[in-house]
């Protein structure tokens, strides 16, 4: 015998409630409406299919990459092959000139002959990149040791003191060592007073190289502290109770654990301080040159396509540079591939 | 277990970090300081105070 629900008009649908139903018309609704609609139809359709917007986000990165980076070095890469027909005219006409006053062209100045000139600018840079980048990793480690191993509640604020000094611009940071290391600054005069005559440090490569260490010093300290940080200090201790001594042990077990740290703080501080503009500039003296102040020079002579050419070398060579690191230390690992 | 040594090594570390955060943060407090300085071409350490 069946009861008065199930021999109704509507047989087992009788027995849902009210607000189920309800429920389900809207749903039935939705779901007609998203079948009529061609722009949500186009909406459902990306959405069930995860491979396209995984290739529009790849898309959107790669774009990114290609108008804000690859376009403008394959702009200058070709601009250095153009010629120039001086006061600033360019030629679209394609030479090898350019490479070649770049590569072989000796300069006079005032009767003086330096060679080439851009060749020595570009070792210059070099040799000023290698020096911050060595000076910056031993004054940076300690500080960054300190930071990632002290239990203190003032870590927080200690931190923040080595970025404190980007809230100031660089510039400003440059004149208050124009104001510690000129003529009558405070430094020669502190050192006059000791009895040790000098007249200042100013347009100086000691200027150069103190200005670019004190900027670039948290670009070092950061990446080792993270390093620092994420060591196990129990290996520490492991060493110190086999009997090895602090230098060993920090030979042995610390350094080799930090050196992920090292070599990123190391590649930062190298890129950034063989490419420096403006510590040369208010710093140092016209013997003081980096690359970058002579293609800024031969921007304004206004030579462009030279100075795209130095552009192409000094990539060229910067590229050279990092690949002789990574055959010592792999990138790779120090990014975590 | 801390020891003598280490604690003597902790102090050189403690001490080095202070020195280059000294060194970091000079330019900043020369700033400061020059910017009560009356004078039009300022020196460092300024001759009079001014607001």
């Amino acid at each position: 015998m069946s009861s008065e629900h199930e021999s109704g008009p509507f047989g087992v649908t009788d027995l849902v409630s009210d607000g189920e139903a309800r429920e389900r018309f809207w749903f039935g609704l939705r779901a007609t409406l998203l079948r009529s609609n061609p722009v949500l139809k186009t909406v459902r359709w990306v959405l069930d299919h995860d491979r396209i917007l995984v290739t529009g986000e790849a898309g959107l990165g790669i774009g990114w990459m290609v108008i804000f980076l690859v376009a403008p070095i394959l702009y200058i890469v070709t601009l250095s092959f153009w010629k120039s027909a001086g006061a600033g005219v360019i030629v679209h006409q394609f030479t090898l000139a350019n490479y070649q006053a770049v590569l072989t062209k000796d300069v006079d100045l005032l009767s003086l002959h330096v060679g080439n000139l851009y060749l020595n600018i570009l070792w210059q840079s070099l040799k000023y990149g290698f020096l911050v980048t060595l000076v910056t990793l031993v004054v940076g480690y300690v500080p960054a040791y300190y930071l990632g191993r002290v239990v203190s509640r003032w870590k927080a604020l200690l931190l923040l003191f080595v970025v404190l000094p980007f809230w100031v611009p660089l510039i400003i940071r440059y004149y208050a060592w124009i104001l510690v290391l000129g003529n009558k600054g405070m430094l020669p005069t502190m050192l006059s007073v000791a009895g040790i005559q000098n007249d200042g440090f100013l347009y100086t490569e000691v200027a150069v190289i103190t200005g670019l260490v004190q900027v670039l010093l948290p670009y070092m300290i950061l990446p080792v502290y993270n390093s620092v940080e994420q060591m196990d200090a129990s290996l520490i201790e492991s060493a110190k109770t086999m009997g090895a001594g602090p230098v060993r042990t920090f030979y042995e077990v610390t350094l080799p654990l930090t050196l992920p740290g090292i070599s990123a703080g190391v590649l930062l501080v190298f890129i950034l301080s063989v490419g420096s503009f403006m510590a040369p500039a208010l710093l140092g003296g016209p013997s003081n040159f980096m690359v970058a102040n002579l293609i800024d020079m031969t921007f304004g002579s206004p030579n462009w396509p030279l100075a795209g050419a130095m552009g192409v070398v000094y990539l060229v060579v910067l590229f050279g540079a990092i690949s002789l690191f990574n055959r010592f230390v792999s990138l790779d690992e120090v990014f975590g591939e | 277990m801390s020891t003598m040594r280490d604690d003597y090594y902790w102090s050189a570390i403690t001490g080095v970090t202070g020195l280059v955060y000294l060194f970091l943060l000079f330019p900043l407090l020369v700033v400061v300081i020059v910017s009560f300085d009356p004078t039009k071409f300022p020196t460092f350490p300024p001759s009079s105070i001014s607001f």
